[in-house]
């Protein structure tokens, strides 16, 4: 049997084990390695990530800090969504991470980033977003609490009122506030008397007791705590429980009177509502400036 | 027999005067840019974040470089330690005349309170890779960086 000379035999097993890594599959640390790096996205090929503490502000809601990551040198801007999404009320984000632009196409308002500032700005001018429709609900509930409409509060003193009619009719009306209670007293030439006492001894709680002479009874004690709002009414002899909870788009409004209605307010204005009461259901949808009341049941009239 | 050339120890004496009034003619004719920026000198650091702003008051291009560390006093001068375990946005950047910039800081590590830290925060030109023409195409640049190290302090 013929033998090949050692050099040249030890330069084969080279060569074939050079061609045996090269071509194959081996469990190869090096190729592993590599191939993790090539599928990172932070892989030699792109600029390294800069890692920048951004102030996400939503324009009067309030603002969150994240740690943003800025690639291929600063011309994108890559965020954590959950924050975000958290900020301006919306549920779980599709995907953990998202750039400027898909915040835009996602969340649909304007996004302006401020590089000198380290500020991301959210404008929702058409109050498109739930935590900004959440801020503008409060504050239509608080003008009109402060409007005097229900229970005049910050206004005192004593009032009074006369009126007569031409065919001899007369009302007179009594009464005192203190800003946050106020008693008054009635009496008509036609409906008798009656009188209210209204309470509302915190912002969140208000009293309401009321009797006529033709018609019964009357108390309600309001609570709001936060997007949840509650009632108990006695109407003699009846006592009803009615409640309303905002949970993002959506308001939910239920009473024991077996009435309830769910409206959810989506884009562009458009309000679409389920309600019943008694043994009616309803469905409506609207669109315009003039959203229906969440507490109102739908129905044709 | 003496030439007219200078000898080696004269020619030593001459150089070693001539360096420094050569370097000084220089900075009075040549470009000699200053980096002023501007940085508050105390920070407060409230529950591990501190924000600021820093100012480029000079009228050319500056890079910037933050980074806090730990330091202490010795003989009246700042010694600087180990870097602080923190989040300082942005590490690097580069703004323009009159621009400022905000910076943001989170300390990772934990903080003692009265604890103090320092803001190391170089200003450094950014010199242009083609210098402008000169009709006798001689080019003379000092570029001066300044480093500022002020307080981060935890109340």
């Amino acid at each position: 049997m013929r033998t090949l000379p050692r050099a040249r035999a030890l330069a084969l097993v080279w060569c074939a084990m050079v061609w045996w890594i090269a071509s194959g599959e081996p469990a190869y640390g090096g190729t592993l390695a590599t191939r993790r790096l090539a599928q990172s996205p932070r892989s030699a090929a792109t600029a390294p990530a800069e890692t920048l503490l951004v102030e996400v502000r939503l324009e009067g809601i309030g603002s969150v800090l994240v740690l943003a990551e800025s690639r291929d040198e600063g011309k994108v801007l890559v965020l954590p969504a959950a924050p975000i999404f958290k900020l301006v009320g919306l549920r779980e984000p599709p995907i953990a991470y998202m750039t400027l632009e898909q915040l835009r196409e996602r969340l649909g308002v304007e996004v302006v980033w401020q590089p000198q500032q380290l500020a991301v700005i959210l404008f929702d001018p058409n109050q498109i977003l739930p935590a900004s429709r959440a801020r503008l609900d409060r504050l239509r509930a608080a003008a009109e609490a402060r409007s005097g409409l229900f229970f005049p509060q910050g206004l005192s003193g004593p009032l009074f009122g006369l009126t007569r009619d031409d065919r001899g009719a007369t009302f007179l009306d009594l009464g005192y506030s203190v800003g946050w209670a106020t008693v008054r007293a009635s009496r008509s030439s036609l409906s008798g008397r009656a009188w209210q006492v209204y309470v509302a001894p915190l912002d969140r709680v208000q009293i309401s007791y009321s009797e006529a002479e033709p018609r019964q009874r009357y108390a309600d004690v309001r609570v709001a705590l936060g997007h949840t709002w509650a009632a108990m009414i006695y109407h003699q002899p009846n006592v009803e429980l009615s409640g309303a909870t905002v949970l993002g788009p959506l308001v939910a409004f239920a009473s024991t009177e077996n009435r309830y209605v769910f409206t959810w307010r989506g884009p562009n204005r458009l309000n679409v509502q389920l309600g019943h009461a008694g043994e009616r259901s309803a469905l409506s949808v609207s669109f315009g400036p003039f959203a229906p009341s969440p507490l109102m049941i739908p129905g044709v009239r | 027999m003496r030439s007219g050339c200078l000898g080696l120890g004269a020619r030593r004496w001459l150089g070693s005067a001539l360096a420094p009034a050569g370097l000084a003619f220089a900075m009075l004719t040549g470009r000699a840019s200053v980096c002023r920026g501007q940085v508050q000198p105390v920070i407060e650091l409230k529950d591990g974040y501190a924000k600021t702003t820093l100012w480029n008051r000079s009228t050319e291009l500056v890079r910037v470089s933050v980074e806090l560390r730990h330091g202490e006093v010795v003989d009246r001068k700042v010694q600087l330690g180990s870097p602080v375990d923190a989040v300082v946005s942005p590490r690097v950047f580069q703004f323009g005349p009159g621009e400022t910039q905000t910076l943001r800081i989170v300390v990772r590590e934990r903080v003692e309170p009265g604890a103090v830290f320092r803001l190391v925060t170089l200003f450094e030109p950014v010199v242009p890779e083609k210098p402008a023409e000169q009709p006798n195409g001689v080019v003379t640049r000092l570029n001066f960086a300044t480093r500022y190290i002020t307080k981060v302090v935890a109340p």
